[in-house]
C-alpha cells in the first residue's frame, strides 16, 4: 500500500480508499481559548496517521473529542462511514475506537491478564481466566505483541507496560487506536521496539492515530501527517513529500518568526550565575548534571527543551523549591545556596511556574489574595506579620488595569478567569514587584493568542527595564523571538549554547531531542 | 449576582442541611409511631421558648451555652488543621490528658485566682500542644499520615489517662465510690459564674450557672478569626490548604507550616476540658464528659472552618443535646437526636458542595457575560 501513496495527491487512488475516521470542522471553545478551530482531516483505514503540533496547539483536546472524553461545540465526526456523537468514551470503545494514554493505567500489584481484564471481567460471578487467557494470546500472537500474561506489572519495564495499554484496547475490540504521545517515555530501543509492534498492528489492518512532536519520528512511521497549529489544520502532508524543516515549519508558520530585536550590547552584569548544578533524583538518572550558565541585567535566555529534560528540575532549584546535590547558585554576586524560597522571592527573583493551577494560583481564592501570592511578606500586601488586605486590594486592582486583566473586579475567584487572563495576573503580580530575575516557564502554554502577545510583549519590557529573564519553553517561536541567549537542555545538561539570530528551528530540534551533540 | 443569589450562596447550604435532619428525624419518628410535630415542639419548648410556662427558658439557654463552649474550642481545633488539609483526629485525646494533666497539676498549688486560673488554662493548652505536636513530628520527620498517627495517639492517650489516674493521680478518698476522682483543684481555681451579670440584667437563671469561659470563647473566636483573616501566618495557612504546592512556590515552609498547625490545634483542643475543670466538677472523674472531640469534628464541618460558623454550629449542637432531654419526658427514644445529627452532617457536607459549584458556575458565567458586554463596548 505504501507505494501506492508515492504520488502524494489523493487523485492518483485507483479504487476509493474506506476511511476509518473523518473529522469535519471540529470546534471546541473553552472561556477564553479557541482549543480547536474547524479542524478537518480524513484517516484512511489500515494506516498510521500522525498528528503533531506544538504543545497547546489543540492535538489532546481533539483527541479527547474523538475518544468521547469530550464533546465537540460544532462539527461532524465519521467512523468508518457512519456518522457518530460519542457522549462518553464508553460510545467511543463500542465504535472500535481505543486510547493508549500518555500515563498508563495500570494496577502495578496485578498481573497483565487481570489488568487487562479489569473492567470486563468474562464469567458470571467466578472469572472465566481461562477463556481470558487463550483470548489474550490468541490476540498477542496476532499482532506479535509479546507480554507474559502472568507477569505483575510492577516487574514490567516501560516499554512492556506500553504493550500492556495496547493489548488491552485491541482486547475490546478496538480497530482504531489513538497514542498520545508513546514515545514521551520510551527509552530509544523501546521506541524501536514500539514502532515495529505499530507497523505489524498496521498488517494486520488497524489503524493507528499517533500524536507526537518528535518530528523524526514522525516522518519515519506515519503514512500521512497533519499539522495542527493554535487549533488549527494548517495541512496534511506525505512524509515522502517532506523534510523536518518542513514540518517545523508548518508547526510554527511559514514565515518563522525573526528576533524582534537587534544585537544589543549587554553589558557583563550578572543577576544569576549557575556553576555546576547538579541535582540527584533517589532513583533512575540524576535530574541535573553539571548545568552552568548566567543571565545578564537587561536580556532574555532561553532554555530550550523538550518536556522533562531537567528544565522544571533547573528552575525550581534556582527558585528554591529543591535543594541541589552539587553546585552554587549566585543572585546578583551574592551566593543563595542556603536560602529558602521566601528570601529568594523578597530579594529580588520573580517566578511564573510552569502549571499556573498548581503552583502559581489559589483558584478559589480571589484574585487580590492571588496577586499577593508570594509577595505576602513585603508592602503593599503586608509587612511579615499582618497582612493588609486594603493595599492588596488596590494593588490588584492596579495591577488588573495596567495588564488588562479582563474581570469584573478583584473578589472574583481565579477559577473564573480564562487562562489569559490568569496569566495575566500572575505576571502583573511578578512585574510590579520589580523583580532583578524574572523566572519564566511555559508562560504563553494554553492561552489564547491575544493573551500571548501581551505575555510577549511584557517579557520585552522586563529585558528593557533592566530585569534579567529566564525563560523556559518548549515553543520554538517564542524561543527564537525572545532570547538573547539560547541554552539547550537535554537529559538534565546544557548540550548547546546556541545564537537565536542565527540557528533555524530544525538545528534547535534536533539539539533538543539529542540527535545532534 | 442578585441578592437573591447571594443569600442562597451563604445561607442555602445550611438551610437545606438542618431541613434534611428534619426531614429523615421525622420519618424514623413515624416509624415509631411518634408525632414528630410533637417530638420538636418538645424540644424547643424545652430548650428555648415555652409560651405556657414563663417565655424564654433561660436555664435551658444557659445550659445551652456551657455545652457549646467546649464544642466550640473543638471545633475550632479541628477546623484549623482542616484549613490546611490537615485531619487532626485526635482532638478527643488531646483535651482529655490535658484535662487531666491541667488538673493534677493545677491542684498542687494555690496562688491569687486570676493567675491560678491562668495557669491552668496554659499548661491544658501546651499539654494538648505538645500531644498533637507528636502527630506533627511524625508528619514532618517521617511522613506519617496525621489521621492514622492521631487516631493511634487518642488510644495511647486514653490508656496513658487510666494508667495515671487509677494508679497515682486519683484522690485515695473516692476509691470504692461510684465516681473515682481525683483530687478536686482549690476554689481559687474556680472560676465564677456570669450570673451576676445576667441577673443585674433581670434575667432568673434559677439553678443553671452560665460559665464566664463562655467570655474567653468569643475572644479565641475572634482571635481565630483574627489570626486566619489578618495575618500573614493565617494568610500562608490557608494557602497551604487551597494548593500546597502554590504555598510552596509562593514560600511557605511546608513543614513548619504542618507543626505549626498542629500545635496551634492542640492548643485549641486543650480548652476543651477547661469548662468542666473551672466551672463545673473542678476535677477530673470516671464520669468526665467525653466525645467532644469528635462532634468538634462536625461542629468544624457544619460550620465551615470559620470561627462564626463554628459558633453556630455548636449552639446548635448544644440545643440538640439539651432539647433531646425533653424526649425522656415525651417518652419518645433519644436516639432520635443521633439521628437527626447523623443526617445534618451527612446533608451539610452534601449542600455545601452543590451550593458551592452552584456559585462558582453562577461567578463564571457573570464574569464572561461581564467581559463579553465590555468587549463589544469598546470593539
Amino acid at each position: 500500500m505504501p507505494s501506492e501513496r508515492r504520488g502524494g495527491d489523493a487523485a492518483v487512488y485507483a479504487a476509493p480508499v474506506a476511511l476509518a475516521v473523518s473529522l469535519k470542522g471540529i470546534t471546541k471553545r473553552f472561556p477564553g481559548v479557541v482549543a480547536n478551530d474547524n479542524i478537518t482531516f480524513d484517516v484512511e483505514e489500515g494506516t498510521i496517521h500522525a498528528l503533531v503540533g506544538e504543545n497547546g496547539a489543540g492535538k489532546s483536546t481533539l483527541m479527547k473529542i474523538l475518544y468521547g472524553m469530550q464533546q465537540a461545540d460544532e462539527g461532524t465526526m465519521t467512523v468508518n462511514g457512519t456518522p457518530v456523537h460519542f457522549r462518553s468514551p464508553t460510545d467511543a470503545i463500542a465504535a472500535g475506537i481505543g486510547m493508549v494514554h500518555q500515563h498508563f493505567q495500570l494496577a502495578s500489584n496485578f498481573t497483565v491478564l487481570e489488568n487487562i481484564i479489569l473492567g470486563m471481567e468474562p464469567g458470571r460471578g467466578t472469572i472465566d481466566f481461562d477463556g481470558a487467557r487463550e483470548k489474550l494470546v490468541k490476540l498477542e500472537e496476532a499482532y506479535g505483541l509479546d507480554v507474559d500474561p502472568d507477569a505483575y506489572v510492577s516487574e514490567l519495564a516501560v516499554g512492556e507496560k506500553q504493550r500492556i495499554e495496547i493489548l488491552k484496547v485491541l482486547y475490546r475490540g478496538a480497530r482504531i487506536l489513538i497514542l498520545d504521545e508513546p514515545t514521551a517515555v520510551l527509552v530509544p530501543q523501546e521506541v524501536t521496539e514500539l514502532f515495529e509492534n505499530l507497523r505489524h498492528l498496521k498488517a494486520e489492518g488497524v489503524t493507528i492515530i499517533f500524536i507526537n512532536h518528535k518530528l523524526d519520528e514522525v516522518l519515519a512511521l506515519a503514512d500521512r501527517i497533519t499539522v495542527i497549529r493554535r487549533g488549527r489544520t494548517i495541512d496534511t502532508v506525505d512524509p515522502n513529500d517532506v523534510t523536518t524543516k518542513d514540518l517545523a515549519e508548518l508547526m510554527v508558520g511559514s514565515e518563522l518568526p525573526t528576533p524582534s530585536i537587534e544585537a544589543r550590547d549587554i553589558p557583563d552584569e550578572r543577576v544569576l550565575e549557575v556553576v555546576g548544578l547538579g541535582l540527584k533524583a533517589t532513583e533512575g538518572r540524576d535530574r541535573l548534571t553539571d548545568v552552568s550558565f548566567y543571565v545578564r541585567r537587561g536580556e532574555i535566555v532561553g532554555i530550550a527543551g523538550v518536556e522533562g529534560n531537567g528544565q522544571l528540575e533547573l528552575l525550581e532549584t534556582i527558585i528554591g523549591m529543591r535543594t541541589q546535590t552539587s553546585g552554587t547558585v549566585t543572585l546578583n554576586g551574592e551566593n543563595i545556596d542556603g536560602w529558602t524560597t521566601a528570601e529568594r522571592l523578597d530579594k529580588g527573583m520573580g517566578y511564573i511556574p510552569e502549571d499556573r493551577h498548581t503552583h502559581g494560583l489559589l483558584l478559589p481564592a480571589p484574585l487580590w489574595e492571588n496577586a499577593m501570592l508570594g509577595h505576602q511578606r513585603t508592602p503593599p500586601y503586608g509587612n511579615g506579620f499582618l497582612i493588609n488586605p486594603k493595599g492588596a486590594r488596590e494593588k490588584t486592582q492596579e495591577i488588573v488595569d495596567k495588564y488588562d486583566v479582563r474581570t469584573v473586579g478583584v473578589e472574583v475567584a481565579a477559577l473564573a478567569l480564562s487562562g489569559g487572563n490568569q496569566q495575566k495576573l500572575l505576571f502583573g503580580r511578578e512585574m510590579e514587584a520589580k523583580p532583578d530575575l524574572l523566572i519564566a516557564a511555559q508562560p504563553t502554554r494554553g492561552i489564547d493568542v491575544g493573551a500571548q502577545a501581551a505575555i510577549w510583549g511584557q517579557l520585552r519590557e522586563a529585558r528593557s527595564a533592566g530585569m534579567g529573564v529566564l525563560l523556559a519553553s518548549a515553543d520554538f517561536e517564542e524561543l527564537l523571538g525572545l532570547s538573547d541567549r539560547l541554552y539547550v537542555i537535554f537529559e538534565g545538561r546544557l548540550v548547546a549554547e546556541l545564537d537565536p539570530k542565527a540557528v533555524t528551528p530544525e538545528v534547535l530540534g534536533k539539539h533538543m531531542t539529542g540527535a545532534e551533540v | 449576582m442578585s441578592l437573591g443569589k447571594r443569600l442562597f450562596a451563604v445561607l442555602g447550604a445550611p438551610v437545606m442541611a438542618l431541613v434534611a435532619g428534619l426531614l429523615f428525624s421525622s420519618i424514623a419518628l413515624l416509624l415509631i409511631d411518634e408525632s414528630p410535630t410533637n417530638a420538636f415542639s418538645a424540644m424547643w419548648q424545652y430548650g428555648v421558648y415555652n409560651g405556657d410556662t414563663g417565655g424564654i427558658q433561660w436555664a435551658s439557654i444557659i445550659e445551652i451555652l456551657n455545652q457549646a463552649v467546649p464544642l466550640f474550642f473543638a471545633g475550632l481545633a479541628a477546623a484549623i488543621g482542616f484549613r490546611m488539609g490537615l485531619f487532626n483526629i485526635g482532638v478527643e485525646g488531646q483535651y482529655l490528658i490535658s484535662a487531666l494533666v491541667a488538673v493534677y497539676l493545677g491542684a498542687k498549688f494555690s496562688v491569687w485566682a486570676p493567675i491560678h486560673v491562668l495557669i491552668i488554662l496554659v499548661i491544658a493548652m501546651l499539654t494538648g500542644a505538645a500531644w498533637a505536636g507528636i502527630a506533627g513530628l511524625l508528619k514532618v520527620k517521617r511522613n506519617v499520615n496525621e489521621v492514622i498517627s492521631t487516631i493511634m495517639l487518642n488510644y495511647i492517650a486514653f490508656n496513658l489517662i487510666s494508667w495515671l489516674f487509677f494508679n497515682y493521680w486519683r484522690d485515695e478518698r473516692s476509691v470504692g465510690a461510684l465516681n473515682i476522682v481525683t483530687t478536686p483543684l482549690p476554689e481559687t481555681a474556680w472560676l465564677p459564674s456570669l450570673n451576676p451579670v445576667l441577673e443585674a440584667f433581670g434575667v432568673n437563671p434559677r439553678r443553671a450557672e452560665l460559665s464566664s469561659l463562655v467570655i474567653l470563647a468569643v475572644i479565641v473566636g475572634f482571635a481565630f478569626w483574627f489570626m486566619l483573616n489578618r495575618t500573614q501566618f493565617g494568610y500562608d495557612l490557608r494557602a497551604s490548604g487551597t494548593s500546597a504546592p502554590a504555598a510552596q512556590a509562593s514560600g511557605v515552609k511546608a513543614k513548619a507550616m504542618i507543626l505549626r498547625a498542629m500545635l496551634i490545634s492542640g492548643g485549641l483542643a486543650g480548652l476543651v476540658g477547661m469548662l468542666t475543670i473551672l466551672s463545673e466538677t473542678h476535677q477530673y472523674a470516671t464520669d468526665f464528659p467525653k466525645n467532644y472531640g469528635f462532634d468538634g469534628i462536625a461542629v468544624a464541618l457544619i460550620g465551615r472552618n470559620s470561627a462564626g460558623g463554628a459558633a453556630l454550629a455548636a449552639l446548635l449542637f448544644g440545643f440538640l443535646r439539651r432539647g433531646g432531654q425533653a424526649l425522656l419526658s415525651e417518652q419518645i427514644p433519644v436516639e432520635i437526636i443521633n439521628i437527626m445529627t447523623g443526617s445534618i452532617i451527612l446533608a451539610a457536607v452534601i449542600a455545601f458542595a452543590m451550593v458551592n459549584r452552584w456559585a462558582q458556575n453562577e461567578e463564571t458565567k457573570a464574569l464572561s457575560a461581564a467581559v463579553e458586554a465590555k468587549e463589544l463596548e469598546t470593539a
